[in-house]
């Protein structure tokens, strides 16, 4: 009897398109809302993403996020250094600073400065065959390569800026996740940035930290949170910390979960509308199926039949439709600007959101079939 | 399956017994008994033609028969099986198994050849789809329509279609056929020749047909005509010749 379901299904060319685009509609704007939102939430950790090595992150009280640190004194470095379990401790600087580019333009950047003596915790990636050694050179400091080109006026290695009134020099160009704030990112020397900056009276921002082989992170965490009264996170940890800050604190999650669900509602209300139309079209036939001894187990599977083979299709046009929709956006966006991101997970969490949405898209359609009267087919 | 010669009914076997049948649709005021009380054996190997005026309850005494419709009260008896006692889906599998069903308005399925129609009931019943179109092939051979297994209902007259219908009806050997006003939507000697055809092919000593027609020139294909007046069996009368 599957073959007599596909045969109706596909005998019926209008509403069986109408139903497939449906789904892909549905299937469209769900995975690129997730798309968007993941990339977005990704990017809220994106500093954490941006600073290679180290296996813990300690800051002062209380840190909510990443992006929001109260400085701390330079002496707490040396207390978390004599930690059993540390392998070696360094300084991070970050902060917010003004570059000057070449045209006269003013841009905010984040500034990181790295421990002067093993420069830990540079770019993830670093093109043109430069080492991490390019900041030792006087003034040097290294650039995102997708900012230089939109946002520092294509800044390319041996060319100047200003930052805060400085000279700095472009000694490489690196690759980096995306920031929440858009920020193009600099790196440079912890003493370099901490001149470069405006005073203060606490300039250290975060203490990396590289833990012993086989020392338990967890372990090393709490021991340094004891001993210093500071807090200290694994990089997963502060990751988590920084997303569920912007989870809970801004209007991001409800304002995507919103426009998924409207995604979710079109797909219903399309595929279910022209689903319920067509099995309501084939009423007369189905009855004939169930006076000629087909039982109403028989009939639903039918129906869920076509309903899961559209749904199928469906997905899969969306889901491509999605990906050719995120090369477009690839092409036409400034790679600064790139947050969506396209990942097998979100199409996995798609297809299983439209798994519900077909079930329930029929769910009227079978409520119909099994309250049919096989008597219908003689009136 | 070969073509057989008209044979007496076979008065000791009773197909369909029903006694004191009572079926109403509606509430209060508004109750309308289909079937006042209908009492009627139907014998093994005898075409029966149920007629009346229209809203006699021919239709809902066919429905009832054929076990798509629950009646209110009485007792209605298929080849020995209380239907009464079933429930649902048995009931669903007792039709697979030994009913068969023409209707009025052929109710093909369009978007299926001539043949994959005549295979549904056995598809039904869960045969493969080979061995069911191959059957239905041959059947619908034997009705003359071998040539046209591959056409659509929409590309068929309506004497091919109906032909197709008795074939589906036919195709998995059930012990009792229910035809609908099978020649309502023919022309006269269209009609005569399908029902020419199912007396030929259907009617058998273990196999009891039923057909409501009003069609009155078809009348003396019927081994019995059954006459129905306000949801009563008012008369049978023999019409077969020996």
């Amino acid at each position: 009897m599957n073959f007599v379901a596909l045969r109706m299904l596909v005998g019926d060319r209008v509403k069986y398109i109408g139903i497939i685009i449906g789904i892909a509609l549905a299937t469209f704007l769900i995975s690129q809302q997730l798309n968007i939102f993941v990339g977005l939430m990704r990017s809220t950790y994106g500093i954490v993403t941006n600073i290679s090595t180290p296996d813990i992150w300690v800051t002062n009280r209380p840190m909510e996020d990443v992006d929001d640190l109260r400085p701390m004194s330079d002496d707490e470095l040396y207390r978390v250094k004599a930690i059993p379990g540390v392998l070696w401790a360094t300084r991070l600087f970050r902060q917010d600073v003004q570059v000057r580019l070449a045209d006269g333009k003013f841009q905010t950047c984040l500034l990181l400065g790295l421990g002067d003596q093993a420069l830990a915790g540079g770019p993830p990636k670093l093109l043109g065959g430069i080492t991490i050694n390019a900041l030792r050179i006087s003034h040097g400091v290294l650039v995102d390569a997708a900012y230089a080109q939109d946002k520092l006026g294509n800044i390319k290695p041996g060319q100047t800026m200003q930052i805060n009134g400085n000279r700095a020099l472009v000694t490489g160009l690196c690759r980096t996740a995306l920031s929440f704030q858009g920020l193009p990112i600099i790196y440079t020397t912890y003493s370099r940035a901490a001149n470069w900056a405006p005073a203060q009276r606490h300039q250290l921002a975060v203490i990396l930290v590289k833990a012993r082989p086989k020392q338990n992170l967890t372990d090393l965490c709490q021991r340094i949170e004891h001993r210093t009264g500071l807090e200290a996170y694994t990089k997963t940890g502060i990751a988590s910390k920084t997303f569920w800050y912007y989870m809970k604190s801004t209007g991001i999650p409800i304002n995507f979960c919103i426009t998924i669900s409207l995604g979710a509602l079109v797909g219903i209300a399309i595929a279910g509308q022209t689903l319920y139309q067509f099995t309501h079209d084939n009423l007369r036939y189905l009855g004939a199926l169930k006076a000629m001894g087909a039982t109403d187990f028989t009939l639903v599977r039918m129906v869920l039949l076509q309903a899961i083979v559209t749904g199928v299709l469906g997905f899969g046009i969306g889901i491509g439709i999605s990906g050719a929709a995120n090369m477009l956006i690839l092409h036409f966006t400034p790679p600064s600007e790139r947050l969506a991101v396209f990942l097998w997970q979100i199409m996995a969490v798609t297809g299983v959101g439209m798994i519900f949405i077909v079930i329930f898209a029929s769910l009227f359609s079978l409520v119909s079939v099994v309250k049919l009267e096989p008597a219908v087919v003689f009136k | 399956m070969d073509c057989e010669v008209p044979v007496k009914q076979n008065l000791n076997t009773i197909a369909v017994q029903c006694r004191d049948v009572q079926k109403s649709f509606g509430q209060g005021n508004a109750v309308n008994y289909a079937l006042a009380s209908v009492t009627l054996d139907i014998f093994a190997g005898e075409m029966l033609m149920l007629v009346g005026p229209s809203g006699c309850g021919k239709t809902t005494l066919l429905s009832v028969i054929a076990g798509i419709l629950n009646h209110d009260s009485g007792d209605i008896h298929l080849f020995g099986q209380n239907l009464l006692a079933l429930g649902n889906n048995a009931k669903a599998r007792f039709r697979g198994h030994n009913v068969g069903f023409a209707f009025q308005q052929f109710n093909l399925l369009p978007q299926l050849t001539a043949v994959e129609n005549a295979a549904i009931p056995l598809l039904v019943l869960g045969w493969s789809r080979r061995k069911a179109l191959d059957r239905a092939g041959d059947f619908l051979d034997k009705m003359g329509l071998g040539t046209r297994l591959k056409s659509y209902p929409r590309e068929l007259s309506g004497g091919q279609q109906q032909r197709i219908a008795f074939a589906r009806a036919l195709v998995h050997e059930p012990k009792l056929v229910v035809c609908d006003e099978p020649t309502s939507a023919l022309d006269g000697k269209t009609g005569e020749q399908v029902i020419s055809l199912l007396k030929t092919i259907a009617v058998r000593p273990d196999r009891a047909v039923i057909v409501v027609t009003h069609d009155s020139r078809i009348f003396h294909f019927s081994d019995r005509i059954a006459h129905m007046e306000d949801g009563r069996i008012v008369d049978t009368v023999i019409t077969a010749t020996a």
